[in-house]
Protein backbone atom coordinates (compact mmCIF):
# COMPACT_ATOMS: atom_id res chain seq x y z
CA UNK A 1 0.00 0.00 0.00
CA UNK A 2 1.55 3.68 -0.79
CA UNK A 3 0.30 6.80 0.79
CA UNK A 4 1.03 10.17 -0.14
CA UNK A 5 -0.17 12.13 2.68
CA UNK A 6 0.04 15.96 3.83
CA UNK A 7 -1.55 18.54 5.98
CA UNK A 8 -0.77 22.19 4.59
CA UNK A 9 -2.54 25.54 5.71
CA UNK A 10 -2.51 26.85 9.60
CA UNK A 11 -1.07 30.12 10.76
CA UNK A 12 1.89 28.82 9.97
CA UNK A 13 1.30 28.05 6.78
CA UNK A 14 3.96 24.92 6.79
CA UNK A 15 3.15 21.76 5.07
CA UNK A 16 4.51 18.48 6.54
CA UNK A 17 4.35 15.88 4.14
CA UNK A 18 5.26 11.73 3.99
CA UNK A 19 5.21 9.58 1.23
CA UNK A 20 5.86 5.85 2.10
CA UNK A 21 5.34 2.00 1.28
CA UNK A 22 3.94 -0.22 3.89
CA UNK A 23 5.74 -3.23 2.03
CA UNK A 24 9.12 -0.86 2.78
CA UNK A 25 8.19 -0.68 6.39
CA UNK A 26 8.30 -3.08 9.54
CA UNK A 27 5.76 -5.17 9.84
CA UNK A 28 4.23 -3.85 13.05
CA UNK A 29 3.87 0.10 11.80
CA UNK A 30 2.79 -1.24 8.49
CA UNK A 31 0.09 -3.66 10.03
CA UNK A 32 -1.58 -0.39 12.00
CA UNK A 33 -1.31 1.82 9.07
CA UNK A 34 -3.30 -0.32 6.70
CA UNK A 35 -5.59 -1.24 9.72
CA UNK A 36 -6.17 2.89 9.75
CA UNK A 37 -6.76 3.37 6.55
CA UNK A 38 -9.23 0.26 6.48
CA UNK A 39 -11.28 1.92 9.62
CA UNK A 40 -10.85 5.36 7.79
CA UNK A 41 -13.38 4.59 5.55
CA UNK A 42 -11.69 6.73 2.85
CA UNK A 43 -13.73 7.32 -0.68
CA UNK A 44 -13.70 5.13 -3.68
CA UNK A 45 -13.07 8.34 -5.53
CA UNK A 46 -11.76 11.60 -5.39
CA UNK A 47 -13.55 13.75 -2.67
CA UNK A 48 -12.89 17.38 -1.48
CA UNK A 49 -14.86 18.25 1.50
CA UNK A 50 -12.74 21.11 2.42
CA UNK A 51 -14.68 24.42 3.25
CA UNK A 52 -12.70 27.36 3.05
CA UNK A 53 -11.69 28.33 7.03
CA UNK A 54 -9.14 30.85 7.74
CA UNK A 55 -5.70 29.44 9.21
CA UNK A 56 -7.24 26.19 9.83
CA UNK A 57 -5.60 23.03 8.49
CA UNK A 58 -6.22 20.86 5.04
CA UNK A 59 -5.42 17.12 4.99
CA UNK A 60 -4.65 15.78 1.88
CA UNK A 61 -4.48 11.99 1.31
CA UNK A 62 -3.67 9.55 -1.55
CA UNK A 63 -3.83 5.38 -1.41
CA UNK A 64 -2.81 3.61 -3.78
CA UNK A 65 -3.68 0.10 -2.62
CA UNK A 66 -3.56 -3.56 -4.75
CA UNK A 67 -7.13 -3.09 -6.20
CA UNK A 68 -8.35 0.67 -5.48
CA UNK A 69 -6.81 4.09 -5.21
CA UNK A 70 -8.63 6.25 -2.56
CA UNK A 71 -8.42 10.37 -2.93
CA UNK A 72 -9.74 13.06 -0.08
CA UNK A 73 -9.15 16.28 0.82
CA UNK A 74 -10.63 17.61 4.13
CA UNK A 75 -10.66 20.14 6.51
CA UNK A 76 -9.17 19.76 10.28
CA UNK A 77 -13.09 20.43 11.39
CA UNK A 78 -14.45 17.78 9.65
CA UNK A 79 -12.52 14.66 10.17
CA UNK A 80 -13.89 11.62 12.15
CA UNK A 81 -12.26 10.25 15.10
CA UNK A 82 -11.15 7.42 12.61
CA UNK A 83 -9.62 10.06 9.57
CA UNK A 84 -7.61 11.81 12.82
CA UNK A 85 -5.82 9.01 13.97
CA UNK A 86 -4.88 8.08 10.54
CA UNK A 87 -3.67 11.53 10.05
CA UNK A 88 -2.13 11.83 13.35
CA UNK A 89 0.09 8.02 12.56
CA UNK A 90 1.11 9.73 9.10
CA UNK A 91 1.89 13.37 11.14
CA UNK A 92 3.89 11.50 13.22
CA UNK A 93 5.89 10.08 10.42
CA UNK A 94 5.92 13.08 8.84
CA UNK A 95 7.69 14.98 11.96
CA UNK A 96 10.87 12.13 11.17
CA UNK A 97 13.93 14.15 9.48
CA UNK A 98 14.38 13.37 6.19
CA UNK A 99 17.80 11.77 5.47
CA UNK B 1 -21.68 50.57 6.17
CA UNK B 2 -24.41 50.78 9.55
CA UNK B 3 -23.04 47.50 11.24
CA UNK B 4 -24.11 48.55 14.58
CA UNK B 5 -26.65 46.22 16.77
CA UNK B 6 -28.92 49.28 17.03
CA UNK B 7 -29.78 50.72 13.58
CA UNK B 8 -30.17 54.25 15.48
CA UNK B 9 -26.53 54.67 15.63
CA UNK B 10 -26.40 55.29 12.29
CA UNK B 11 -28.71 58.02 11.63
CA UNK B 12 -29.08 59.77 14.22
CA UNK B 13 -27.24 63.41 14.52
CA UNK B 14 -24.72 64.30 17.51
CA UNK B 15 -27.36 67.18 18.87
CA UNK B 16 -29.78 64.45 19.12
CA UNK B 17 -27.37 62.10 20.63
CA UNK B 18 -26.70 65.02 23.28
CA UNK B 19 -30.35 65.32 24.34
CA UNK B 20 -30.39 61.49 24.70
CA UNK B 21 -27.37 61.56 26.82
CA UNK B 22 -29.00 63.66 28.90
CA UNK B 23 -32.33 63.15 29.37
CA UNK B 24 -32.43 59.15 28.32
CA UNK B 25 -32.82 56.08 30.46
CA UNK B 26 -29.25 54.58 31.77
CA UNK B 27 -29.10 52.28 28.73
CA UNK B 28 -30.05 55.23 26.09
CA UNK B 29 -27.08 57.25 27.19
CA UNK B 30 -24.63 54.69 27.65
CA UNK B 31 -25.71 53.96 23.74
CA UNK B 32 -25.47 57.80 22.78
CA UNK B 33 -22.20 58.50 24.81
CA UNK B 34 -20.57 55.79 23.79
CA UNK B 35 -21.63 56.64 20.00
CA UNK B 36 -20.61 60.38 20.79
CA UNK B 37 -17.60 59.29 22.40
CA UNK B 38 -15.75 57.62 19.47
CA UNK B 39 -13.95 60.60 18.92
CA UNK B 40 -12.72 60.89 22.67
CA UNK B 41 -13.73 64.51 22.53
CA UNK B 42 -13.86 66.48 26.36
CA UNK B 43 -17.34 67.40 24.88
CA UNK B 44 -18.49 63.92 24.98
CA UNK B 45 -16.72 63.34 28.82
CA UNK B 46 -18.35 66.17 30.07
CA UNK B 47 -21.95 65.25 28.65
CA UNK B 48 -21.21 61.87 30.64
CA UNK B 49 -20.21 63.45 33.64
CA UNK B 50 -23.45 65.78 33.64
CA UNK B 51 -25.18 62.74 32.69
CA UNK B 52 -24.38 61.20 35.87
CA UNK B 53 -24.17 63.86 38.03
CA UNK B 54 -27.24 65.34 37.13
CA UNK B 55 -27.15 68.93 36.25
CA UNK B 56 -25.90 70.75 39.31
CA UNK B 57 -22.17 71.96 39.29
CA UNK B 58 -19.85 69.82 38.30
CA UNK B 59 -17.24 69.06 40.90
CA UNK B 60 -13.61 68.82 40.01
CA UNK B 61 -11.70 67.84 37.21
CA UNK B 62 -14.07 65.77 33.91
CA UNK B 63 -12.64 62.04 36.11
CA UNK B 64 -15.18 60.63 33.81
CA UNK B 65 -13.56 61.92 30.58
CA UNK B 66 -11.28 58.64 30.52
CA UNK B 67 -15.23 56.77 30.18
CA UNK B 68 -15.29 58.14 26.75
CA UNK B 69 -12.32 56.39 25.49
CA UNK B 70 -13.34 52.88 24.02
CA UNK B 71 -11.83 50.22 26.58
CA UNK B 72 -10.92 46.80 25.94
CA UNK B 73 -12.97 43.47 27.14
CA UNK B 74 -11.63 40.35 27.31
CA UNK B 75 -12.23 37.11 28.18
CA UNK B 76 -9.59 34.38 28.37
CA UNK B 77 -11.09 30.85 28.13
CA UNK B 78 -9.18 27.54 29.31
CA UNK B 79 -9.58 24.72 26.59
CA UNK B 80 -8.03 22.25 29.05
CA UNK B 81 -5.99 20.40 26.12
CA UNK B 82 -9.47 19.72 24.90
CA UNK B 83 -11.07 20.87 21.52
CA UNK B 84 -13.68 22.28 23.30
CA UNK B 85 -13.88 26.35 22.68
CA UNK B 86 -16.15 26.86 25.97
CA UNK B 87 -14.15 25.63 28.85
CA UNK B 88 -14.04 27.33 32.22
CA UNK B 89 -12.88 31.12 32.25
CA UNK B 90 -9.71 32.24 33.34
CA UNK B 91 -9.05 35.20 33.48
CA UNK B 92 -11.45 38.23 32.83
CA UNK B 93 -10.92 42.13 32.08
CA UNK B 94 -8.97 43.91 34.77
CA UNK B 95 -7.93 40.37 36.34
CA UNK B 96 -4.88 40.10 37.79
CA UNK B 97 -2.43 38.02 35.76
CA UNK B 98 -2.63 34.59 36.76
CA UNK B 99 -0.20 31.46 37.17
CA UNK B 100 -0.64 30.47 33.88
CA UNK B 101 1.78 32.42 31.22
CA UNK B 102 -0.41 31.11 28.22
CA UNK B 103 -3.40 33.07 29.84
CA UNK B 104 -1.67 36.25 30.60
CA UNK B 105 0.11 36.39 27.32
CA UNK B 106 -3.11 36.06 25.27
CA UNK B 107 -4.68 38.91 27.62
CA UNK B 108 -1.80 40.59 27.09
CA UNK B 109 -1.63 40.48 23.25
CA UNK B 110 -5.19 40.74 22.97
CA UNK B 111 -4.71 44.23 24.55
CA UNK B 112 -1.87 45.26 22.83
CA UNK B 113 -3.89 44.41 19.60
CA UNK B 114 -6.58 46.43 20.87
CA UNK B 115 -4.59 49.09 21.77
CA UNK B 116 -2.59 49.54 18.34
CA UNK B 117 -6.16 49.50 16.09
CA UNK B 118 -7.37 52.12 18.44
CA UNK B 119 -4.31 54.44 19.15
CA UNK B 120 -3.47 53.98 15.56
CA UNK B 121 -7.23 54.30 13.75
CA UNK B 122 -9.02 55.03 16.18
CA UNK B 123 -10.72 51.26 16.10
CA UNK B 124 -12.79 50.45 18.63
CA UNK B 125 -12.12 46.26 18.39
CA UNK B 126 -12.61 44.33 15.57
CA UNK B 127 -15.98 45.35 14.57
CA UNK B 128 -15.23 49.16 15.52
CA UNK B 129 -18.40 48.70 17.49
CA UNK B 130 -16.41 47.59 20.69
CA UNK B 131 -16.29 44.18 20.14
CA UNK B 132 -15.50 41.76 23.40
CA UNK B 133 -11.82 40.13 22.89
CA UNK B 134 -12.41 36.51 23.58
CA UNK B 135 -9.45 33.78 23.45
CA UNK B 136 -9.35 30.14 24.29
CA UNK B 137 -5.75 28.80 25.37
CA UNK B 138 -4.37 24.83 25.81
CA UNK B 139 -6.72 24.27 22.60
CA UNK B 140 -6.33 20.54 22.00
CA UNK B 141 -3.14 18.35 22.53
CA UNK B 142 -0.01 19.68 20.49
CA UNK B 143 -1.89 21.51 18.93
CA UNK B 144 0.86 23.33 16.62
CA UNK B 145 -1.49 26.30 15.58
CA UNK B 146 -3.84 29.47 16.06
CA UNK B 147 -6.74 30.76 14.50
CA UNK B 148 -9.78 33.33 14.30
CA UNK B 149 -12.86 31.43 14.26
CA UNK B 150 -15.06 34.16 14.29
CA UNK B 151 -15.75 35.48 17.33
CA UNK B 152 -12.62 34.46 18.99
CA UNK B 153 -9.14 33.12 18.85
CA UNK B 154 -7.83 30.21 20.05
CA UNK B 155 -4.62 29.21 20.63
CA UNK B 156 -2.43 25.96 20.49
CA UNK B 157 0.37 24.99 23.00
CA UNK B 158 2.60 23.79 20.17
CA UNK B 159 4.52 20.09 20.49
CA UNK B 160 7.41 21.61 21.88
CA UNK B 161 9.62 20.21 18.93
CA UNK B 162 8.63 22.10 15.82
CA UNK B 163 6.83 24.72 17.73
CA UNK B 164 6.27 26.53 20.84
CA UNK B 165 2.76 27.64 22.78
CA UNK B 166 1.16 30.05 20.22
CA UNK B 167 0.38 32.61 22.91
CA UNK B 168 4.28 33.69 22.86
CA UNK B 169 4.17 35.37 19.40
CA UNK B 170 2.59 39.39 19.51
CA UNK B 171 2.58 39.23 15.70
CA UNK B 172 0.80 36.12 15.52
CA UNK B 173 -2.09 37.29 17.97
CA UNK B 174 -2.19 40.27 15.25
CA UNK B 175 -2.68 38.38 12.72
CA UNK B 176 -5.38 36.71 13.96
CA UNK B 177 -7.26 39.21 15.15
CA UNK B 178 -6.85 41.42 11.98
CA UNK B 179 -8.42 38.35 10.56
CA UNK B 180 -11.28 39.46 11.99
CA UNK B 181 -10.56 42.78 11.14
CA UNK B 182 -10.34 41.94 7.10
CA UNK B 183 -13.68 39.85 7.47
CA UNK B 184 -15.41 42.74 9.27
CA UNK B 185 -14.49 45.29 6.29
CA UNK B 186 -13.64 43.70 2.73
CA UNK B 187 -14.21 40.33 3.52
CA UNK B 188 -11.55 39.07 1.18
CA UNK B 189 -12.63 35.29 0.09
CA UNK B 190 -9.84 32.85 1.82
CA UNK B 191 -8.93 31.12 -1.86
CA UNK B 192 -6.33 32.39 -4.39
CA UNK B 193 -5.28 36.09 -4.75
CA UNK B 194 -8.06 37.12 -2.43
CA UNK B 195 -6.65 34.87 0.15
CA UNK B 196 -3.21 35.82 -0.08
CA UNK B 197 -4.31 39.29 0.17
CA UNK B 198 -6.50 37.94 3.57
CA UNK B 199 -3.22 36.47 4.64
CA UNK B 200 -1.13 39.33 3.79
CA UNK B 201 -3.31 41.85 5.81
CA UNK B 202 -3.03 40.01 8.73
CA UNK B 203 0.75 39.75 8.07
CA UNK B 204 0.62 43.18 7.75
CA UNK B 205 -1.51 44.26 11.14
CA UNK B 206 0.78 41.69 12.60
CA UNK B 207 3.67 42.99 12.05
CA UNK B 208 1.94 46.78 12.87
CA UNK B 209 1.00 45.35 16.20
CA UNK B 210 4.40 44.51 17.39
CA UNK B 211 6.04 47.56 15.81
CA UNK B 212 3.53 49.66 17.89
CA UNK B 213 4.03 47.77 21.06
CA UNK B 214 8.12 47.88 20.62
CA UNK B 215 7.67 51.73 19.12
CA UNK B 216 9.87 50.60 16.56
CA UNK B 217 9.93 52.35 13.35
CA UNK B 218 10.32 50.47 9.80
CA UNK B 219 13.96 50.06 9.44
CA UNK B 220 14.50 48.93 12.83
CA UNK B 221 12.18 46.47 12.91
CA UNK B 222 12.54 42.76 11.77
CA UNK B 223 9.56 42.15 9.50
CA UNK B 224 9.19 38.86 10.88
CA UNK B 225 5.79 36.98 11.44
CA UNK B 226 6.08 34.42 14.09
CA UNK B 227 10.33 34.25 15.02
CA UNK B 228 8.72 33.61 18.45
CA UNK B 229 7.16 30.29 17.82
CA UNK B 230 10.04 28.22 16.19
CA UNK B 231 11.57 25.25 18.37
CA UNK B 232 15.04 25.44 19.65
CA UNK B 233 15.92 22.57 17.32
CA UNK B 234 14.57 24.23 14.36
CA UNK B 235 16.69 25.48 11.33
CA UNK B 236 15.35 29.00 10.74
CA UNK B 237 14.15 32.35 11.87
CA UNK B 238 10.31 32.46 11.59
CA UNK B 239 7.12 30.97 9.86
CA UNK B 240 7.55 34.25 7.36
CA UNK B 241 9.85 36.90 6.23
CA UNK B 242 8.34 40.20 4.48
CA UNK B 243 11.81 41.94 4.14
CA UNK B 244 13.00 38.58 2.45
CA UNK B 245 10.19 36.08 0.98
CA UNK B 246 11.38 32.37 0.94
CA UNK B 247 14.26 32.96 3.55
CA UNK B 248 12.47 32.40 6.65
CA UNK B 249 13.50 28.65 7.35
CA UNK B 250 14.86 25.86 5.52
CA UNK B 251 14.62 22.70 7.70
CA UNK B 252 15.01 18.44 7.64
CA UNK B 253 11.33 18.46 9.01
CA UNK B 254 9.45 21.57 7.86
CA UNK B 255 11.32 21.77 4.49
CA UNK B 256 12.63 25.36 3.29
CA UNK B 257 10.31 28.30 2.82
CA UNK B 258 8.65 28.18 -0.24
CA UNK B 259 7.18 31.94 -0.59
CA UNK B 260 7.69 34.17 -3.56
CA UNK B 261 8.78 37.90 -3.03
CA UNK B 262 7.70 38.04 -7.25
CA UNK B 263 4.65 37.57 -9.22
CA UNK B 264 6.80 35.38 -11.99
CA UNK B 265 7.49 32.96 -8.78
CA UNK B 266 3.47 33.04 -7.78
CA UNK B 267 2.66 29.33 -7.15
CA UNK B 268 -0.40 28.31 -8.85
CA UNK B 269 -2.25 25.70 -6.63
CA UNK B 270 -4.49 23.84 -4.88
CA UNK B 271 -3.22 23.52 -1.60
CA UNK B 272 -3.57 26.00 0.89
CA UNK B 273 -6.91 27.49 -0.39
CA UNK B 274 -4.86 28.14 -3.57
CA UNK B 275 -1.71 28.69 -1.33
CA UNK B 276 -2.94 31.73 0.57
CA UNK B 277 -0.07 31.62 2.91
CA UNK B 278 2.82 30.88 0.38
CA UNK B 279 1.68 33.89 -2.51
CA UNK B 280 0.84 36.38 0.55
CA UNK B 281 4.73 36.93 -0.05
CA UNK B 282 4.11 39.21 -3.08
CA UNK B 283 1.96 41.76 -1.63
CA UNK B 284 3.96 41.54 2.06
CA UNK B 285 7.12 42.26 0.22
CA UNK B 286 5.41 45.06 -1.75
CA UNK B 287 4.04 46.26 1.81
CA UNK B 288 7.42 46.16 2.97
CA UNK B 289 9.20 48.05 0.48
CA UNK B 290 6.85 51.16 0.46
CA UNK B 291 7.35 51.15 4.16
CA UNK B 292 11.18 51.13 4.42
CA UNK B 293 10.67 54.10 1.76
CA UNK B 294 8.38 56.03 3.52
CA UNK B 295 10.50 55.70 6.77
CA UNK B 296 9.12 56.59 10.42
CA UNK B 297 6.64 54.39 12.10
CA UNK B 298 5.00 52.00 9.52
CA UNK B 299 1.72 52.56 10.76
CA UNK B 300 1.38 55.95 10.54
CA UNK B 301 1.40 56.84 6.51
CA UNK B 302 2.06 53.05 4.69
CA UNK B 303 -0.36 51.24 7.29
CA UNK B 304 -2.74 53.65 6.76
CA UNK B 305 -2.74 53.79 3.24
CA UNK B 306 -3.36 49.92 3.41
CA UNK B 307 -6.19 50.12 6.32
CA UNK B 308 -8.10 52.61 4.49
CA UNK B 309 -7.83 50.49 0.83
CA UNK B 310 -9.31 47.81 3.15
CA UNK B 311 -12.48 50.02 4.04
CA UNK B 312 -12.90 51.42 0.29
CA UNK B 313 -16.28 49.93 -0.11
CA UNK B 314 -15.50 49.69 -3.85
CA UNK B 315 -12.96 46.99 -2.96
CA UNK B 316 -14.40 43.63 -3.71
CA UNK B 317 -14.06 40.44 -2.19
CA UNK B 318 -12.82 38.62 -4.97
CA UNK B 319 -9.65 41.18 -5.66
CA UNK B 320 -6.36 40.64 -7.04
CA UNK B 321 -3.03 41.46 -6.69
CA UNK B 322 -3.40 44.09 -9.41
CA UNK B 323 -6.68 45.44 -8.43
CA UNK B 324 -5.63 46.03 -4.90
CA UNK B 325 -2.09 47.43 -5.46
CA UNK B 326 -4.20 50.23 -8.07
CA UNK B 327 -6.57 50.85 -4.85
CA UNK B 328 -3.72 51.27 -2.45
CA UNK B 329 -2.17 54.11 -5.39
CA UNK B 330 -5.54 55.70 -5.04
CA UNK B 331 -6.19 55.72 -1.15
CA UNK B 332 -2.48 57.42 -1.45
CA UNK B 333 -3.42 60.25 -3.79
CA UNK B 334 -6.54 60.75 -1.60
CA UNK B 335 -4.52 60.60 1.40
CA UNK B 336 -1.62 62.52 0.36
CA UNK B 337 -1.70 63.81 -2.72
CA UNK B 338 -1.21 62.85 -6.46
CA UNK B 339 2.22 63.79 -6.80
CA UNK B 340 3.32 62.92 -2.79
CA UNK B 341 6.87 60.70 -2.17
CA UNK B 342 3.94 58.67 -0.21
CA UNK B 343 2.01 57.42 -3.50
CA UNK B 344 5.71 57.08 -5.56
CA UNK B 345 6.85 54.52 -2.54
CA UNK B 346 3.35 52.49 -2.85
CA UNK B 347 3.95 52.23 -6.94
CA UNK B 348 7.64 51.28 -6.16
CA UNK B 349 6.57 48.49 -3.24
CA UNK B 350 4.41 46.96 -6.00
CA UNK B 351 6.74 47.53 -9.09
CA UNK B 352 9.55 45.85 -6.94
CA UNK B 353 6.74 42.37 -6.85
CA UNK B 354 6.35 42.56 -10.14
CA UNK B 355 2.99 44.43 -10.10
CA UNK B 356 2.85 47.47 -12.16
CA UNK B 357 0.85 50.69 -11.06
Amino acid sequence: MQIDFRRSGGVTGITLKCSLDTEQMSQPEAELLEKLVRQANLPNASFDSRQRRVDRFEYEITVNGPEKQQHLLVGERELTPDLRALFDKLLEISRRKKS
Amino acid sequence: MCQGFNPIHCVVPPIVLEEIARNGSERQRDWALRSLGRDSSIRAARLQNAAKRGRGPREGADTLAVASVPQPYRRIRDAQNQENVAGPIARSETDPPTEDPAVNEAYDGLGDTFSFFLSAYARDSIDDQGMPLRGVVHFGSDYDNAFWDGRRMVFGDGDNELFLRFTLSLDVIGHELGHGVTEDEAGLEYWGQSGALNESMSDVFGSLVKHHKLHQKADEADWLIGADLLGPDVSGEALRSMAAPGTAYDDGVLGKDPQPGHMKDYVNTTQDNGGVHINSGIPNHAFYTAATNIGGYAWERTGLIWYETLRDPLLRSTETFQRFASFTVQTAQRLYGPASKDVQAVQAGWNKVGIIV
